[in-house]
C-alpha cells in the first residue's frame, strides 16, 4: 500500500518537481492540480496559526487507495497522485496535493472534484487547529 | 411426575482458568448460575447448588459442598442425591448457562421408565444436562470409591437413554463457557483526535461481550458517556461498521472523530 502521507507541509518545490516528472509522458494533454492550504481562521477571536494533522494512517492509506481505484474506474486518466500532510502545517502552507492527468481537460476537471470530495468525506484524517496561545480546537470537515 | 425431581446445579469445581469460580462469571449481566436458577424456578422445581465456595449462598437457595471433593461431576451428582429427598434429580452443570426451560421439560418428559436420560445434540452427548434416578446411587458411590470418574462410562450399565434433540433445540443451549475468551473479545481500542484527547490515551485494551452480536455504538456510549454527545464513526479491523458479530475477535476497533482531511 502506497503511503500518501508526508511529514509537515508539502513544499512548492515538491509540487514543481512532480510537474516536471510528467514532461516525459507526452500522451498527457491536461493536468489538474488541487492544493489544500491551511487557512488562518478566526475562531472566537483567536487566529489559527497551524494545523496538527493526525490519522489512522493504515486505514487512511487504504481509503486513499480505494479512492484512487474508483477514480480510475470512473474517469479516463493517465495518472494520479495524492499527498497529504501529517504533523504540523503552518497557516499559508500546503497540506493536500492532488494531481490528476489525462489526454483531455474535461476528464481531469471532473476527476479532481470527485477525488477531493471523496478525500474530505472518507479518509480518517484529523486536524487540531492551533492558536498562538497554545490552545486548540478540533477541525471538522463541512 | 415433576413432583419427584430436584434440580441440582453443579458448581463444585474450582476453575483457576476463569480466575474465579466458573458459575459466578457474568454472562449477559448476571452470573451463569443465576441463569440456570431462573430456568429451574420457572419450571417450579426445587433447586440446590453443589459448590465448595460459600459465595454461592448469595442466591438464596440451599448450597451444599461435595462429599467427595476433587472427584469431578460424579462427586457433585453424589452430593446432589445426598442432599435431596426426591426420587430423581435433574443435573445441570453451571457452565452451560444457555439451557432453557423447554429443553429441561422435554428431557423430563422423555425420561419415564429410564434410570438416566441425557440429551444428544448432533454428535455430542451432554451427560451433565440430564435426569438421574436414585437407583443409581449405590453404584455411584462405588465409582467414586474406585475413582472411575468418567460420567459417560458411569451411565452405560444403567437402563438409560440418550435422546436426540438436534432438530428441537439450537446448539446454543449446549454451549459450554469455560474461559473468559469464550465470553469476550479482547480488543485493542484505538482512539484519535478529540476522542483520544478526551480518553487521555490513543490505545487501550478492553473486553467486549461477544456471545451475541453487539452494537458497538451503544456499548461505547455507555462505557464512555462523552461519546454519546458527539459525532464519531467506528471501524472494526479498519472497516467502517458498528455491529460486532457473534463470537467475532477483531484485532482492533478504531473510534474515529469527524474527518478533517484536506
Amino acid at each position: 500500500m502506497k503511503n500518501c502521507f508526508k511529514e509537515g507541509a508539502i513544499t512548492p518545490d515538491f509540487i514543481a518537481s512532480s510537474i516536471a516528472h510528467h514532461q516525459v509522458k507526452t500522451n498527457i494533454g491536461a493536468h489538474q492540480i488541487f492544493l489544500g492550504q491551511v487557512r488562518s481562521d478566526i475562531i472566537e477571536e483567536k487566529e489559527v496559526v497551524a494545523i496538527d494533522y493526525s490519522a489512522h494512517e493504515e486505514m487512511a492509506n487504504k481509503a486513499f487507495h480505494e479512492i484512487r481505484e474508483n477514480t480510475f474506474e470512473k474517469y479516463d486518466l493517465t495518472c494520479m497522485h495524492i499527498y497529504h500532510s501529517k504533523g504540523i502545517v503552518k497557516s499559508g502552507e500546503i497540506c493536500l496535493f492532488v494531481f490528476v492527468s489525462s489526454a483531455h481537460r474535461k476528464m481531469v476537471q471532473q476527476a479532481i472534484e470527485f477525488v477531493v470530495e471523496e478525500i474530505k468525506a472518507k479518509v480518517p484524517v484529523f486536524g487540531k487547529e492551533l492558536f498562538e496561545d497554545d490552545s486548540h480546537v478540533w477541525k471538522v470537515n463541512k | 411426575m415433576k413432583q419427584d425431581i430436584t434440580v441440582v446445579i453443579l458448581a463444585g469445581g474450582q476453575s483457576s482458568r476463569m480466575g474465579k469460580d466458573k458459575g459466578l462469571i457474568s454472562v449477559n449481566g448476571k452470573p451463569m448460575v443465576q441463569h440456570l436458577l431462573g430456568v429451574a424456578q420457572s419450571i417450579g422445581l426445587p433447586v440446590i447448588i453443589i459448590a465448595n465456595n460459600p459465595d454461592y449462598k448469595q442466591f438464596n437457595v440451599p448450597v451444599y459442598e461435595d462429599r467427595y471433593k476433587e472427584h469431578g461431576p460424579l462427586g457433585g451428582i453424589h452430593s446432589g442425591f445426598y442432599h435431596s429427598q426426591t426420587e430423581r434429580i435433574f443435573v445441570i452443570s453451571c457452565d452451560t448457562p444457555f439451557v432453557q426451560k423447554e429443553l429441561i421439560e422435554s428431557i423430563i418428559e422423555a425420561s419415564e421408565g429410564f434410570e438416566i436420560t441425557v440429551p444428544r445434540h448432533e454428535h455430542k452427548t451432554h451427560p451433565l444436562i440430564g435426569i438421574y434416578a436414585r437407583s443409581t446411587f449405590e453404584s455411584l458411590v462405588k465409582s467414586l470409591e474406585a475413582k472411575t470418574l468418567k460420567v459417560m462410562e458411569f451411565i452405560k450399565p444403567f437402563h438409560h437413554q440418550v435422546i436426540d434433540v438436534s432438530t428441537l433445540f439450537d446448539e446454543e443451549q449446549f454451549e459450554n463457557i469455560n474461559e473468559p475468551k469464550d465470553l469476550y473479545a479482547q480488543v485493542k481500542i484505538k482512539a484519535f483526535g478529540m476522542i483520544a484527547e478526551r480518553m487521555d490515551s490513543t490505545e487501550t485494551e478492553i473486553s467486549i461481550p461477544n456471545k451475541k452480536a453487539m452494537n458497538l455504538r451503544k456499548y461505547f456510549n455507555e462505557l464512555w458517556p462523552f461519546l454519546s454527545e458527539m459525532s464519531y464513526s467506528i471501524a472494526i479491523d479498519q472497516e467502517l461498521r458498528e455491529e460486532l458479530n457473534k463470537n467475532e475477535q477483531p484485532n482492533e476497533i478504531a473510534i474515529l472523530p469527524p474527518f478533517a482531511g484536506g
